[in-house]
């Protein structure tokens, strides 16, 4: 049950991890065609790479009018029969994420399938932003994150962003 | 335990896709009425517009349905339902049952009007009626009815190069997802690709002695070879009422919160049921693919003894419009009338927005132009959050980072 875990406070916004998912996953050298996307809110300088969860009950599934996303049933990845895609894009309004992202190439809406075991993103951030770890692991590093946090008046909390996981 | 499904739709499907993943001993029947494999209804526009082929519109193959152990029972029509004894009966055969769910769908309404039962008048609903309008060849359509498969039917069609006339009984297209505003800006969207559009207008009869060769309106009458009606469907309850099923006052199959319907061991999900609306609680109809598909699974889990509560319906409507996508989420101030609703508005060059509230709730979204974030306002809506706290969220920079699809939302707010 690994998933990718993102320390939004490492982030710096360098945009890496797009341009080499665009690569790995569409052959283009492009923000657009990225599956993990960097959110931005400036008047906090937050920068939050963004990518899908895996949701253990996806609404993107349930939206899907062709019935293509499906969950592998062993690890519960979310996956898709992308050939089947109509491109009608219900999955990418259903996602609160927004992690689905039409690819014009394919004419299918695509969304994060974690490079089948060894995600490209995370073994190329240069910030140490992005890890790809276990469930119990993560529950485990969030909380001595946030505890750190904590310490940080939330004044500076912007400052200090290199909180280490 | 054998459990008996009746229809074999977006419903019927995902109530034996959800048994079958939570349940690998049961027994799982279906019964319905076509023969055909499960289908996609929404692709249906599609396939007429020439952009997918037909055989793409099918979801499963007989291989998928044995190999999760569903037994099929297709081209039967259930005659009668003996709830006392829990049996179901075909023309040929007799099953009894543990459970059932009904998930019987709904039929296309063609109002009865003279010269309507011609050749030349279709419905949009199965991969049958596709190709019988394909067969026509159609060069000059009128479709009748402007919701949503109106509309893309429309497009659809001019896409084919017939001349295309669209005709709509209230005073705007898309009335019961879109405000005026916003309605009228897809409306001149449609015109600028040649459809002609007229509002307020109703049908009185189809001319035509052998075939369709015009339609006559209040006002008009249009020439045309080929009529395709979009006004709406009803629930196929019959079966339903015939076993002494409670119907709701909407039309639909009563159920409550847990799928159940007025006796015991049915339950029923899909087009035929009436649930409640999730920010009024009112009663409601909700004729999407997607409420069919949560309705089945709730059902699903209720029949294996597990209390799952459906939440209620909350409509989410996308359709790209030469190329611009338009959504439209929740409910729209025809839909809020009993509550004071306040209206956020944006509208530029190339994106247009509109979020209604009520209180301290979103009550509805729709937007053209652009669809990002809008899937962040839609689970807003659906979870009840209010927007004080939205906006509380959105003050804490450590908060807003570890719930990023906030970021999303807020600039909607």
């Amino acid at each position: 049950m690994k998933r990718i875990v993102i320390n939004p406070q490492a982030c710096n916004g360098c945009g890496i991890c797009q341009l080499v998912c665009s690569a790995c996953k569409a052959g283009q050298w492009h923000p657009a065609f990225s599956r993990i996307k960097i959110k931005q809110m400036r008047e906090y300088n937050i920068n939050v790479p963004v990518v899908c969860q895996h949701c253990s009950q996806p609404p993107c599934e349930t939206f899907c009018v062709m019935n293509l996303i499906y969950q592998e049933p062993l690890e519960g990845y979310v996956l898709r029969r992308e050939e089947r895609c109509i491109g009608c894009r219900a999955c990418e309004i259903a996602c609160p994420f927004s992690a689905a992202v039409f690819d014009p190439i394919k004419e299918a809406v695509v969304s994060c399938d974690l490079c089948g075991g060894n995600p490209a993103c995370v073994s190329n951030c240069p910030e140490g932003a992005l890890f790809y770890m276990d469930e119990e692991q993560t529950a485990d590093s969030k909380r001595r994150q946030t505890s750190r946090l904590k310490l940080i008046p939330s004044s500076a909390a912007g400052l200090s962003r290199r909180a280490s996981l | 335990m054998r459990i008996m499904i009746v229809g074999n739709g977006a419903a019927g499907n995902q109530a034996a896709a959800s048994l079958r993943k939570y349940d690998s001993q049961c027994e799982i029947v279906m019964v319905d009425r076509e023969s055909y494999m499960a289908y996609s209804a929404c692709a249906l526009p599609d396939v007429l517009a020439g952009w997918i082929p037909l055989g793409k519109t099918f979801l499963q193959q007989e291989s998928d349905y044995s190999g999760l152990n569903i037994r099929t029972c297709f081209g039967q029509e259930v005659n009668e339902i003996n709830l006392e004894n829990q049996y179901l009966e075909t023309g040929e055969e007799k099953y009894y049952y543990d459970r059932l769910i009904l998930a019987t769908g709904s039929k296309p309404v063609i109002p009865p009007l003279p010269g309507s039962q011609l050749p030349g008048n279709f419905v949009v609903k199965s991969p049958a009626d596709i190709e019988q309008i394909l067969l026509h060849k159609p060069r000059k359509v009128v479709v009748v009815g402007a919701g949503n498969i109106g509309v893309e039917t429309a497009a659809a069609m001019n896409n084919r190069g017939c001349t295309v006339y669209l005709m709509e009984m209230q005073d705007r297209i898309m009335p019961l997802l879109y405000d005026p505003k916003p309605a009228a800006i897809i409306r001149s969207m449609l015109e600028k690709e040649g459809i002609q559009i007229s509002t307020s207008q109703r049908a009185t009869r189809v001319i035509g002695e052998q075939q369709v060769e015009g339609l006559l309106t209040e006002e008009q009458t249009l020439t045309c070879d080929t009529v395709i009606w979009a006004a709406g469907v009803r629930q196929n309850t019959e079966l339903a009422q015939k076993a002494g099923l409670k119907i709701g006052s909407l039309g639909g199959i009563e159920v409550d919160k847990y799928m159940q319907t007025s006796h015991r061991w049915v339950y029923a999900c899909g087009d035929c049921v009436q649930t409640s609306q999730v920010f009024t609680g009112k009663p409601a109809l909700s004729l999407l693919w997607s409420s069919a598909k949560s309705q089945a699974e709730a059902a699903a889990l209720n029949c294996l003894g597990q209390a799952v509560k459906y939440e209620g319906s909350c409509s989410l409507v996308i359709e790209e419009i030469t190329g611009v996508p338009c959504a439209a989420i929740g409910l729209n101030l025809q839909g809020l009338q009993d509550y004071e609703v306040k209206v956020i508005e944006h509208h530029d060059a190339d994106r247009y927005y509109r979020l209604l509230t009520v209180d301290d709730r979103i009550a509805g979204f729709q937007c053209i132009g652009s669809i990002e974030g809008a899937g962040a306002i839609f689970n807003l809506i659906r979870k009840g959050t209010t927007l004080s706290e939205v906006r509380r969220m959105l003050l804490n920079p450590q908060l807003i980072s570890s719930m990023a699809w906030y970021i999303d939302g807020a600039k909607y707010l």
